[in-house]
């Protein structure tokens, strides 16, 4: 069957109209598989590994347009391609169609939703900067969800906002829940009296759907960007979103979530929790050890798991039991269950991989690999040492960040689209030296449809040869809850189904891969860190 | 003594929100029952001010 690529120049479409673009092509009379992306390496990379890439897309740039179609035997490739180009050239329609109202300026818009008083914008970052300050002249807080905004513009905004009482929330905040409403990745979570301040995404998300499976609720969940806490911002919006929920009636007690802080940012944020908040308060600084302790009123946990457990602990009520009953285990059956694992190994399966659409939760594993059984291999590691020098091949104990820019340039989120995702997992379970491949499968709003179903065939597929003896198993750690579009019961019967063992939370799912492959040694660290990592 | 008036007032509001980018977010907000209005602004930062508020005008 012919492969046939049209380019076109300079021409952008967003990631979400381009997954749209290739599921309404892979539909057409005389399409045998189609992907439309931008010119990324990446993306050229998935066409190579897809068997859509020809020759005419080999010098293709960012800012190109690739139209790459695997045309059916028996039909005239000029014709089809012909109507293939037609649909892809249309103007851009958003899934709702007469929803999206073409304006050329902010003003304009204002002018049409009078009392507007929030933004999500999305456009790509270079062009995020001049309507995010727009909209906070005219009084608009800000859920800046695109990234690529320098670090200047992003000081520039949270300077201008924070004098006039206004959020910015981002750049790349992926994640935010206010009034009970899921901006961006957010869960459908139960309101209550837990506020979360955090500059990682996907660590709200695991916090505030365990806190809704022990039965407690979230106030507010302010996402403020990963680079919140870094030198040049200095956590300025996150201490202005501590003010806010130390500020709010229906806050009783503040958590904290940040990941890979400067230290000294994260002395001056505790300083203005000593200072000017008097709620109880627990902060998880992932990668930081917890700062000394500071009395009774703020505790610091080492990882999410652990944050949750200290949180449910501290309400007084009876989360701590929920906690007991639904998210925790013991020792003695973490390792007994790794043991058993092992001995169904052949002697060559020695390594686990990762492969994690969401970012902080893939810092949360590469730091308990770190405590357990020594770091490993990322595109996003701990230390230079450990960097995959391709992203695209792991070795040894690899924990991938899909999510990280190097994939994501000009193609959904892995969380949207699990394309890329569903390649890498048949990549590694072809390894002979993998014994488990990770995943987290990450529900919410704005997030795959069916993310558990789409990997679905792949895990089947691996567990079945896993049972003859010639295949990797497969683990995962489900972040969502009952009430999600994607819905947590749905998503379990159909990976339980599919062989996959299921953790509670991602720390439990990292810490069993790490004593499958670390053994009696890996254990006996565990067991020393055991109060630290998941007390 | 009256309380002390919140710094922000977001919290506690009804949402009213723009979204200018990904249409997923708008179908998210409207699947909780938000008053959203999506926009495409991408030919904003093209335009003269005074043009682009006269040819939204004209809208």
């Amino acid at each position: 069957m012919p492969v046939v690529n049209i380019v076109k120049r300079n021409l952008f479409r967003d990631s979400i109209q381009l997954m749209r673009l290739s599921e309404d092509v892979k539909k057409m009379d005389g399409v045998d598989d189609a992907v439309v992306s931008m010119g990324t390496d990446t993306n050229r990379r998935l066409l190579q590994d897809l068997g859509l890439l020809a020759g005419e897309s080999r010098g293709t740039g960012d800012g190109d347009l690739i139209i790459a179609v695997r045309v059916k035997g028996g039909f005239d490739a000029d014709e089809v391609m012909g109507r293939v180009e037609q649909l892809v050239m249309a103007p851009p329609v958003s899934a709702g169609g007469r929803r999206t109202i073409v304006l050329h300026s902010v003003r304009s818009a204002l002018d049409r939703a009078s009392g507007a008083n929030l933004a999500v914008v999305s456009v790509p970052g270079s062009q995020a900067f001049e309507p995010s300050m727009e909209l906070l002249r005219n009084g608009v807080n800000v859920h800046l969800f695109s990234d690529h905004v320098s670090l200047e513009q992003e000081l520039e905004l949270k300077r201008y906002a924070s004098s006039k009482g206004l959020l910015v929330m981002g750049p790349g905040a992926g994640t935010a829940i206010i009034n009970g409403v899921g901006l961006g990745f957010a869960n459908s979570v139960k309101r209550g009296d837990v506020g979360i301040v955090a500059s990682a995404g996907t660590g709200i998300q695991e916090v505030s759907t365990m806190l809704d499976s022990v039965g407690l609720g979230v106030s507010a969940a302010l996402g403020v960007g990963g680079t919140d806490v870094s030198e040049k911002i200095g956590g300025l919006m996150m201490k202005d979103c501590l003010q806010l929920l130390e500020e709010d009636e229906g806050t009783r007690m503040i958590m904290i979530i940040a990941k890979t802080p400067k230290e000294h940012v994260i002395r001056d944020v505790m300083d203005h929790v000593d200072r000017k908040t008097t709620k109880p308060v627990v902060a998880c600084f992932l990668g930081l050890d917890p700062p000394k302790t500071r009395g009774e009123r703020v505790t610091f946990a080492k990882t999410l798991h652990s944050a949750v457990h200290k949180a449910a602990r501290a309400s007084g009520r009876d989360a701590e039991g929920e906690f007991d009953a639904k998210i925790s285990t013991t020792f003695e059956d973490l390792s007994k269950s790794a043991r058993k694992f092992r001995a169904s190994l052949g002697p060559s399966r020695r390594y686990v991989r990762g492969l994690y659409s969401g970012g902080t939760l893939a810092h949360e594993t590469l730091l308990i690999f770190r405590e357990i059984v020594g770091e490993a291999y990322s595109n996003t590691p701990l230390s230079d040492r450990y960097l995959l020098s391709d992203p695209n091949t792991s070795r040894g104990n690899s924990v991938v960040d899909l999510g990280d820019e190097f994939f994501t340039s000009g193609r959904a989120h892995p969380m949207i689209d699990p394309t890329l995702r569903r390649l890498r997992f048949a990549q590694e379970a072809k390894d002979p030296s993998v014994a488990a491949i990770m995943l987290d499968i990450v529900l919410g709003y704005g997030s795959s449809p069916d993310p558990g179903g789409a990997l679905q065939g792949a895990v089947k597929d691996a567990t079945r040869r896993q049972q003859k003896g010639d295949g990797p198993s497969v683990m995962a750690h489900i972040c969502g809850t009952g009430t999600d579009p994607q819905s947590l019961e749905d998503q379990t019967s159909k990976l339980s189904a599919s062989g996959t063992m299921l953790f509670a939370s991602n720390a439990l799912l990292a810490v069993e891969a790490a004593l499958v492959v670390g053994g009696d040694e890996a254990a006996s660290r565990l067991k020393k860190k055991w109060g630290e990592l998941l007390g | 003594m009256a309380r002390k008036e919140p710094k922000h007032k977001l919290l506690g509001s009804e949402l009213v929100v723009l979204n200018l980018g990904l249409d997923i977010f708008t179908q998210a907000l409207e699947d909780q029952k938000v008053k959203c209005l999506q926009l495409d602004l991408t030919q904003a930062p093209k335009l003269d001010k005074k043009l682009a508020d006269a040819l939204d005008r004209l809208l």
